[in-house]
Formats: structure tokens, C-alpha cells, sequence
């Protein structure tokens, strides 16, 4: 039996990110992915026939330009679409709508408040610079600053030093950002509320935290992160739809030599003294191969396919701990029509970019506080994108696709009789169908009324144009992409899930407790989204410490 | 001319006069009301009834502070057993004694899992509290330029930080950024006591259990004072008697007090201050001025934006002091009975937490970011004349009570109106704990947020000076650069709970402070 140099668990974006890179470098890999498709949450499907949808993650913002670069993305398919502007509808039956174009946004914030209009480009520079900071730190490998070792704190003083060469007022915005509330954060800047509640929603993305809530202002950089890389516009929508990216990236991976296997569940790790020597599929079939990368989460890659009985239990009792918590859901639309909104009507260019139900504060963080005491939100936010309108291809002609991402949905819900459901297990329960139903299976199609509800609630039409609906929940999206508790990000976000604490401490490298068995996915630095960042990270730490 | 004159005869105010006054420096202590004290204060509130007015604890007062202005002999300090009694639902209680053991016990009634991680709780607070509070003690670093001292200052803490060891230094790395919620759920299983835990941490906050950052509030109460749940200390005579004594010492030592001193303003020239003026006209130079006030009050009312640079006002402007406490004192005509203990005359020494589970203080802490009261608040009740008969007349209590939460911004309503309003949500809340609570109560009094800014100067009604956010803690108390007791002002100096370590009468910002201006004098004598 031929023998690989790499098995990556996972064709999701990170996961064949790893692979390409490690492929390139020479080596023989293989990777295995559980589903019929590859992408994992990066993945374009043709849910009813005709329409395309990007199924999970939606828009394409952090991928990172050295990825794009070295992989030669744009040659194997890679094309990002502009997604222009934010459109918020209001309650009082106005809205606010920003651009790209500076001259017009400033004029759409000036009606609002004049005092905002001016602020609004020193935020944008400051954020900026502050984005230059951040941002060389998503490509670097966290130190490990509790094994005391002289290396590993000088790398955390080199970072101490770049902070210190700061000016004073970017350090102070640097500490803020890092610990504050997006709504506090923005209340040092801006007055019109609708403003600061839509731009705060990019800090609560995929997180069961409220606009109010500390740590949430950090998220607020990553839009202007993607200004600095320049060259290549990062932020917008990907052609064809996300599972695109991951196909440019499969594409590069299987350019270099790597072969991709699909429907093929991986069971177990193998483990021998300690080490990683190969998995096992559910079917039996096995690849033995020197090292193994996992790019799905701690808890499925450690309590299922490891085993807890190979593990140091204090790691154990870290990885039990890892909060997942997922906090979103996603309705995907097929319409007849385009939706009008009542505060704008017509199918101007407003419908092109991103549409946020933000309408205020309050509204937000009401979302919020029924997701705090496990219900969904009764009246959600709503991030929406109709990428049929910049890509016609991905729906039938005249008709369109429209993908809305809905929080809060908690994962945990809270049942009728007001008791927490039980604890899950720490695996999931693979076909073992228990006999009262999951609380979500329950409720699935409520909730996705009352997605519906809000849409409508400012354009009205919407309920006549749709065609056909799905409705993904936390459950579906634990269940179908192997996200644990729903969470997008396989991992919350948290301050106390960052950097050298991701996924937990000393174990920030992509290294783990078994020797050869890497990880690659989100739950690594630097964390969720389409960065692709974890999975080049971990293939080079990979090939400096076991040559080829 | 003073030497020093210090803005604000609190507790931080007395304890910098003292220790400056004790280096032979000419002291003056500025204080607007008739009295010294600033929230640790004690009052009649009804004829023949005592009440400690604001704080009915100690944080407690630091040891080094209590050395160091030699109050520890002048004051008989009562740390009562038991320290709290946690109230919960279906007359369900836990009791936290002094002693572990018995704490222990208290909690098995409740949770036998729970009842045995009390002592690896306590070691492992223990053990962290003490890495905090040697940060505590010492001014926060400098970011820019580190001195020798502070080098080695800093390497001791490091040497300290080792010894912990790998699995500790990570536990206070995870817990520091971390919801208190999150970190009493890793502990415990019972609500109730996870939500004494996490009332510790929103004490006097705007934020709620699940609020990140607050377990970093309860590692730093737990610095002060170890024990999980506060010891709750005060003193014969109650907090004002604190007060009194260290007013008497500060006299004593040679510092000068005046009552009824409002300042109104703090002069500078050439970026140096020269004085304060007073709001009755009078104008006192000074070589230094030590403001014991909070940082929004001395840098926005005080100091003239002129000797500021506009960005340090901007920031300052920036500086979050959100009130949310609201205080009830009442007097009793009997002995309170609390349910929970019917027909036993114990436990009523110490405080009271009413809060049964993480849920009821996090939709207490709700009403507040839409400007509203709690309508069940969570309540930290004290009964100071089981202990002190002093305060009350004979067979007649003391009651005094905290209330969370209570903003100090009311939406489209005035603070005017909801003093009733507050009275009446700490009844409802009391109702199944205390029998027939009411119809003992022959005063009240009901101090608002507005009134903890009005009447004691605390901006935003907020009692610690500012919101212990990690943004606003440590190096970066009050604002991350200034954090070293200096302000832009040369010669003006922060000492209040605005200031490192915060809030919560240690007083060692005060102490803290009045070494770093003693450091600068000498300095600049020669």
C-alpha cells in the first residue's frame, strides 16, 4: 500500500490550502473530504435546479493576497465580483445607504449628520493603520508564552516593540479595538445610530456576542484590511459563487499532485506511540501516511476521530472546554422577482451590494438578548446579498438567487418547558436518532418565517416572489458540514479563543499532543472566515519540522 | 503655600495626605462636603439610625495602606462571620463562612459536586489573586520608557508569574478576556452559586455575567481580597468611622482639612500648575496638586482644556464612568427574619446576595441598555447593627442595600420621579426572603444615580471613578499612557479610584500616587 506524505482531513478551503502548498513543496498528499462535494462552508451548490447558491459562507473577504499569489487562484478559476455599498433600511421608513463612491456616501452620511459625514474618512484611515498592525499578525505563528522559553517570549516582545513604535493614539484605538464593545467603539466617533448599529454587525458575525458586547470591536478592522492589500480587491463576492474559491484552490492542489477524494468520511486517526500513521475511512478502508493535518474542528478531530484515551487529559479538558456555541443561520432564497423595498423602491443599485436589517441599536441588541435566554431572535438581523444581480450565471434567466444570513440562532435552543436541552455530547451522535426530535427540527421552518417576517417588514414583496427555500440551521450546518454546535467559525471568536489561546494554550502552533497530527482549520490562528490563512500557516509549520 | 493640596478628602485623598503629610511636606485636603469620608461615610438617616450612607464594606483596606498611614491601630476593623449569605430561589440558601469547611457544607445542601471544587476554587483564587495583587501594589509600567526600577519590578513579577506555572499563567490568560458566566459555568453547576460568583464582577458595572472582560473585575476583587465572595469588612461605627480616624491622623500628621472647600478650578501656567481657586472665590497656590477626584471631573470640570493637549480631552471625554448603582438605607423597627433561616436568629451577620441564577442579573443588567431600571434587580444587602448596636436604637435595625442595576441616563424620564420606583422593585425582590419586610421599615432613604453624581461628585454616578473595562484598567487607568498618577499637567497628579488598581476602598491609588509625587519632589528639590 503506497504510503502519503500528508493526509488533509477536509477539502474545505483551508484544508486543500494546506494541501496545495504542501503538494507543491514535493510532497505526496491526499486529501479526504466527508462530503459529495468540495468546499466544505466554501462550497456553491445547485440547491433547486437552476439556482446556485453559495451555500454557508457568502461573501469573500480576508483571503488572503499572498494565498492568491502563490497558488495563482486567478489563473485556476479565482475571480471576485464587486459587492458595492450597504444598504439599511430603517424603521421610520428611511434608510442608509453607503458606497464605495466617497463622494456619494458622504453626502448619503451627511444627511443623517453632518458631524458623521466629516468623521467618517479620519475612521476610515485610522482603522487603516490599525489594520497595517493587525494584520501581519494573521500570518504568524503564535508564540507560546507560557512555556516561559526565552524564544518564545522574545517573539511575543518583538510584538510588544512594534506596539510600543505605535503612535500613542493608535495604541490607544489598538487596546480598545481589541477589548471594547463595536457599539462603545463607534460611540467615540459617530452619533446616527443606524450607522454605528450597521457597522457593528461585522463584529458580531458568526459570534454569540451582542453589538454591546466587549470584544466585539475587533471584527470592525477586518473591512479595512482588505483596502491595504490593494493590488487584489478582497472584499466582495466571489464569481460563480464562494465554492469557486475552493475549487481555485483544489484546482492548484491538484495541479501540484495532490489527489482529493470525495464521500469519504474519515472515522479514526490512526495512532501509534504517540504518533499519527493514518486514517481510517467509515467504510474501513484505510491510507497510511507520515503525517496527518485535520482542518475540521478540535472537537471532532480530538474526541472523535483521536480519542480521549490517547490524550493528555488536561488537553482533553481544554478541547471540552472550547466554546462553539454557533449563533447563525441561513435562508437561502430562489425568487421570481427582485424585492422592493418600501423606504427605496425599484431595482436600483442598492439591491447589488450587501443589505443589512440593522436598523438600530436596540434593534440589534434586542436580537441578541433573545438569543442570551435560547430563543432565535423574534426579529433578527439579516445580512443579504442577491449575487445573481453581479453574476447573472448563478440563476435562470430573469430570476435570482438571494442568500440571508440570520442571526441570532443558538445552537443550545431553550424548549418549550424552559429548561436548557441536555448538554450535547461531546461527539456527535453519528445516525443514533434519539426519540424526541431536536428542538431546531422542531422549529426549522418558524424560524425561517420568521426570517421571512423581517425581510418583509421592509419590502413587503418579498413574500410573493419567493420560489423556493432553504433554511439552514445551526443544527443543519453541525449536521451536514460537520461545523460542531453550528459554529461558522469552528470556534468562537473570543478574546480567551485567540491568537496563543487558539484552540488552546500551547497548542496554538497547529501542532498537537500527537506527534505528526497537525491542524489546519479555523480553529487554529488566525480563526474563521475565508482567510485561508490557517491552512498556509500550518503546511509550513509542517514542512520546517518534518522534512521531506 | 502648601506644598500639596489634594482635591477630595475620600478615602484615596486622606490616605496620599497622610503619607505626604508624614514626609514633612505642608498638606492641604480641599473637600466640598461637610464632612470627610467620600462614599465610606456613615450618617444619620433618621433620628437614633446610623447608616453606612454609601459602601457598607471595605474592599478591604490594603495592609500596606493601613501600615503606611498607621491606621491600623487607631481603627477596631470587623470581618464578619459568616461573610455572605447567597438568597435563592424556593428558600434555598448557601452560606459562605470563614471557615472552608463549613462554607463547604453549606454549599453540599445544594450541590455535592459543587461543595468539592469549593477548595480547589479557593487554592486556585488563592494563587492567581496573589500574582494581582502584586501588580497591585505597584505602579502600572510605563509603555515607553522603562526605568531600571521598573525593569526589575517587573522581572520579580515575571519570577512570580513562573512560579505559577504553565497551566496557571494559561488559566489567567483565558480567564482575564473572559465572561464571568462562562468562568463560574467551568466551576460550578449550581446557579446560585454561580451567580454569587459573577455578582462579585458586575458589582457597580455596567455589564452583565455574559459580558467578556468581567471575570478580569473578579480576579482584581479577589487580589484585594481573596476570599471568592468578598469578606465584606467594615469597622465599628460603620465605614464613616474609617473615615473619621484617617481624617484624624491625616490632622494629626500635620495635613490641613477644609469642609465645605468646593473647588472650581485647577490653575496652570506653562504647562505647570500653580493652584487651585476655589468656587467661594478663594485662590490657593500650590506646588502640587493631588486630584482624588474622578478623571473625567478633574480633566473636564476642573482643569482648563486650554493646558490640555486635544487629544488627551478628547479622550478623556472618551473615558466610560456609566453609573448603574442606586442605594436604599432603611431603618427597622425589629429584626429583619429571612425566610430561608426561619426561626434561627443566625446567619444575619455579613451580606446578603440577592440573585439566584447568571440569567436574573444578566436581564437585570438588559434594562440598562435601553435606560431602564431593572424591574428585578439583583440586591447586596447588609444589616450593619446585628453587629454594631451602636447604630441603632435598642431591638431596632439598619438596613442597607445595594441595587443593580439603575442607570444613570433614564430614557425619556428623569431620576426625579423613580426614587419610589426604586423603593418599590428592592420590596418585590425582598418579598420571599425577608418576612413581611415592609411593614418594618419606618424610614427610607433612596440615594439615585443622579445623586451619587450630584451630591458626591462621582461623574456618571459611577462609584468606582470609571468602568474597570479592560481598556480602562492596569496600564492604561485612566487612559493607556497616563497611567502613572502624572497627568499633562506637571504638578497636577490622579489619586482617586480613577486610577490603578481602581475602585472599591483599598486605598491604594491614594497610597500609589503619593509616592510617585514624593518621588517627583525629590527630584525636583535639589
Amino acid at each position: 500500500m503506497q504510503k502519503y506524505d500528508a493526509i488533509v482531513i477536509g477539502a474545505g478551503h483551508n484544508g486543500l490550502t494546506a494541501a496545495a502548498y504542501l503538494a507543491r513543496a514535493g510532497r505526496r498528499v491526499l486529501v479526504l473530504e466527508r462530503r459529495h462535494v468540495i468546499g466544505g462552508a466554501a462550497v456553491t451548490e445547485e440547491v433547486f435546479p437552476g439556482f446556485r447558491f453559495s451555500v454557508c459562507s457568502y461573501v469573500v473577504s480576508l483571503l488572503r493576497p499572498e494565498i492568491i499569489r502563490e497558488l495563482e487562484l486567478a489563473r485556476h478559476g479565482l475571480e471576485i465580483l464587486p459587492l458595492d455599498g450597504t444598504f439599511t433600511p430603517m424603521l421610520n421608513g428611511d434608510y442608509l445607504w453607503r458606497v464605495n463612491d466617497h463622494a456619494r456616501t458622504f453626502r448619503e452620511i451627511a444627511r443623517h449628520s453632518r458631524l458623521d459625514a466629516e468623521v467618517y474618512d479620519e475612521y476610515g484611515r485610522a482603522m487603516v493603520d490599525m489594520g497595517r498592525f493587525a494584520k501581519d499578525i494573521l500570518a504568524m505563528t503564535p508564540p507560546d508564552p507560557f512555556s516561559m522559553k526565552l524564544r518564545e517570549l522574545r517573539a511575543l516582545g518583538d510584538l510588544g516593540k512594534r506596539f510600543r513604535a505605535l503612535p500613542e493614539s493608535d495604541r490607544a484605538n489598538q487596546l480598545q479595538l481589541l477589548t471594547m464593545s463595536a457599539i462603545d467603539f463607534l460611540d467615540q466617533w459617530f452619533e446616527t445610530d443606524v450607522l454605528k448599529a450597521t457597522m457593528a454587525a461585522s463584529g458580531i458575525i458568526g459570534t454569540f456576542l451582542g453589538v454591546r458586547s466587549p470584544g466585539t470591536a475587533y471584527v470592525l478592522l477586518h473591512h479595512y484590511m482588505g483596502d491595504i492589500d490593494g493590488a487584489f480587491r478582497s472584499w466582495g463576492l466571489s464569481k460563480g459563487g464562494t465554492g469557486r474559491v475552493s475549487e481555485s484552490i483544489g484546482w492548484a492542489a491538484h495541479e501540484a499532485g495532490a489527489e482529493i477524494k470525495i464521500s469519504a468520511p474519515v472515522k479514526n486517526i490512526l495512532v501509534e506511540n504517540g504518533e499519527a500513521t493514518g486514517v481510517v475511512l467509515e467504510n474501513g478502508d484505510y491510507y497510511l501516511a507520515r503525517t496527518v493535518l485535520s482542518s475540521v474542528d478540535p472537537r471532532l478531530t480530538f474526541l472523535k476521530m483521536v480519542g480521549a484515551n490517547r490524550l493528555p487529559s488536561e488537553f482533553v479538558e481544554d478541547i471540552q472546554r472550547y466554546k462553539f456555541r454557533g449563533s447563525s443561520g441561513k435562508v437561502n432564497l430562489a425568487l421570481d422577482a427582485l424585492p422592493d423595498f418600501t423606504c427605496l423602491p425599484g431595482r436600483g443599485p442598492h439591491l447589488r451590494g450587501a443589505i443589512s436589517i440593522s436598523p438600530s441599536i436596540d434593534y440589534m441588541e434586542r436580537a441578541y438578548d433573545d438569543a442570551k435566554y435560547g430563543r432565535y431572535s423574534r426579529e433578527p438581523y439579516i445580512d443579504i446579498v442577491i449575487p445573481s444581480l453581479t453574476d447573472p450565471s448563478v440563476a435562470p434567466p430573469g430570476k435570482h438567487v438571494m442568500s440571508c444570513f440570520v442571526q441570532y440562532a443558538p445552537y443550545h435552543l431553550r424548549t418549550a418547558t424552559g429548561s436548557p436541552p441536555p448538554a450535547t455530547p461531546a461527539v456527535e451522535g453519528n445516525g443514533a436518532a434519539s426519540e424526541t426530535p431536536h428542538p431546531w427540527d422542531v422549529e426549522r421552518d418558524a424560524f425561517g418565517d420568521t426570517v421571512i417576517d423581517a425581510i418583509a417588514r421592509f419590502a413587503p414583496n418579498i413574500r410573493n416572489c419567493i420560489l423556493d427555500r432553504q433554511v439552514l440551521t445551526p443544527l443543519d450546518l453541525e449536521r451536514e458540514f460537520g461545523l460542531s454546535e453550528g459554529n461558522i467559525f469552528q470556534g468562537e471568536l473570543t478574546l480567551e479563543q485567540l491568537f496563543f489561546l487558539r484552540p488552546a494554550p500551547g497548542w496554538a502552533d497547529y501542532r498537537t499532543p500527537i506527534k505528526r497530527l497537525y491542524l489546519c482549520g479555523s480553529a487554529t490562528h488566525p480563526g474563521g472566515g475565508i482567510m485561508g490563512a490557517p491552512g498556509r500557516n500550518a503546511a509550513l509549520r509542517l514542512m520546517a519540522d518534518v522534512r521531506a | 503655600m502648601p506644598d500639596v493640596v489634594i482635591i477630595g478628602a475620600g478615602l484615596n485623598g486622606l490616605v496620599a495626605a497622610t503619607w505626604l503629610a508624614r514626609r514633612k511636606l505642608s498638606v492641604l485636603v480641599l473637600e466640598q462636603r461637610p464632612g470627610p469620608g467620600g462614599a465610606a461615610v456613615s450618617a444619620e438617616f433618621a433620628p437614633g439610625f446610623r447608616a453606612p450612607i454609601l459602601s457598607h464594606a471595605f474592599g478591604p483596606i490594603d495592609h500596606e495602606v493601613a501600615h503606611a498611614v498607621r491606621l491600623d491601630r487607631a481603627v477596631h476593623f470587623v470581618t464578619p462571620d459568616p461573610a455572605l449569605t447567597a438568597l435563592g430561589r424556593d428558600g434555598r440558601a448557601i452560606v459562605f463562612h470563614r471557615d472552608p469547611v463549613l462554607t463547604a457544607g453549606s454549599i453540599n445542601a445544594i450541590s455535592s459536586a459543587d461543595a468539592i471544587r469549593w477548595s480547589d476554587f479557593l487554592r486556585t483564587s488563592h494563587r492567581i489573586a496573589s500574582l494581582v495583587a502584586s501588580l497591585n501594589h505597584h505602579p502600572p509600567p510605563s509603555i515607553d520608557e522603562i526605568d531600571l526600577r521598573e525593569y526589575l519590578r517587573l522581572l520579580l513579577v515575571g519570577r512570580q508569574a513562573r512560579k505559577l506555572g504553565r497551566r496557571d499563567l494559561a488559566r489567567v490568560a483565558r480567564w482575564v478576556p473572559m465572561a464571568v458566566a462562562d468562568f463560574a459555568s467551568e466551576w460550578f453547576e449550581s446557579e446560585l452559586l454561580r451567580a454569587v460568583v459573577a455578582s462579585r464582577a458586575v458589582f457597580g458595572n455596567p455589564a452583565g455575567p455574559w459580558s467578556a472582560g468581567t471575570t478580569a473585575t473578579f480576579l482584581q476583587r479577589l487580589a484585594e481580597d481573596p476570599l471568592p465572595v468578598g469578606s465584606g469588612v467594615t469597622a465599628r461605627g460603620g465605614p464613616g468611622a474609617v473615615s473619621d480616624a484617617l481624617a484624624k491622623i491625616a490632622t494629626r500628621t500635620g495635613a490641613t482639612i477644609r469642609t465645605n472647600a468646593r473647588v472650581a478650578r485647577i490653575t496652570a501656567r506653562d504647562g505647570h500648575v500653580t493652584g487651585v481657586v476655589l468656587e467661594a472665590g478663594d485662590e490657593i497656590p500650590a506646588r502640587v496638586v493631588v486630584s482624588a477626584v474622578d478623571p473625567r471631573q478633574t480633566f473636564l470640570r476642573l482643569a482648563d482644556p486650554a493646558d490640555l493637549p486635544p487629544t488627551f480631552v478628547d479622550r478623556i471625554r472618551n473615558y466610560r464612568a456609566r453609573g448603574v448603582t442606586a442605594k436604599i438605607n432603611l431603618a427597622l423597627d425589629r429584626a429583619p427574619v429571612f425566610k430561608a433561616f426561619d426561626g434561627d436568629v443566625v446567619p444575619s451577620r455579613g451580606r446578603f446576595v440577592v440573585a439566584p441564577d447568571i440569567d436574573y442579573i444578566e436581564r437585570a443588567f438588559d434594562a440598562t441598555k435601553y435606560g431602564k431600571i431593572s424591574d428585578d434587580p439583583w440586591l447586596e444587602l447588609s444589616i450593619p447593627s446585628i453587629t454594631d448596636s451602636s447604630l441603632a436604637p435598642e431591638g431596632q435595625h439598619v438596613m442597607s442595600i445595594y441595587f443593580h442595576f439603575a442607570p444613570r441616563q433614564l430614557r425619556g424620564a428623569s431620576w426625579g420621579d423613580h426614587r419610589e420606583h426604586l423603593y418599590q422593585a428592592a420590596m418585590r425582590v425582598l418579598e420571599p426572603h425577608v418576612r413581611d419586610l415592609p411593614s418594618l421599615v419606618s424610614t427610607c432613604q433612596v440615594l439615585t444615580p443622579e445623586d451619587l453624581e450630584q451630591t458626591w461628585g462621582l461623574s456618571g454616578g459611577h462609584i468606582f471613578h470609571g468602568e474597570p473595562a479592560l481598556d480602562q484598567s492596569w496600564i492604561a487607568r485612566p487612559l493607556l499612557g497616563w497611567a502613572q498618577y502624572r497627568t499633562p499637567i506637571e504638578g497636577l497628579y490622579l489619586a482617586g479610584a480613577g486610577t490603578h488598581p481602581g475602585g472599591g476602598l483599598t486605598g491604594l491609588p491614594g497610597l500609589l500616587a503619593a509616592k510617585t509625587v514624593g518621588r517627583d519632589l525629590k527630584k525636583r528639590k535639589p
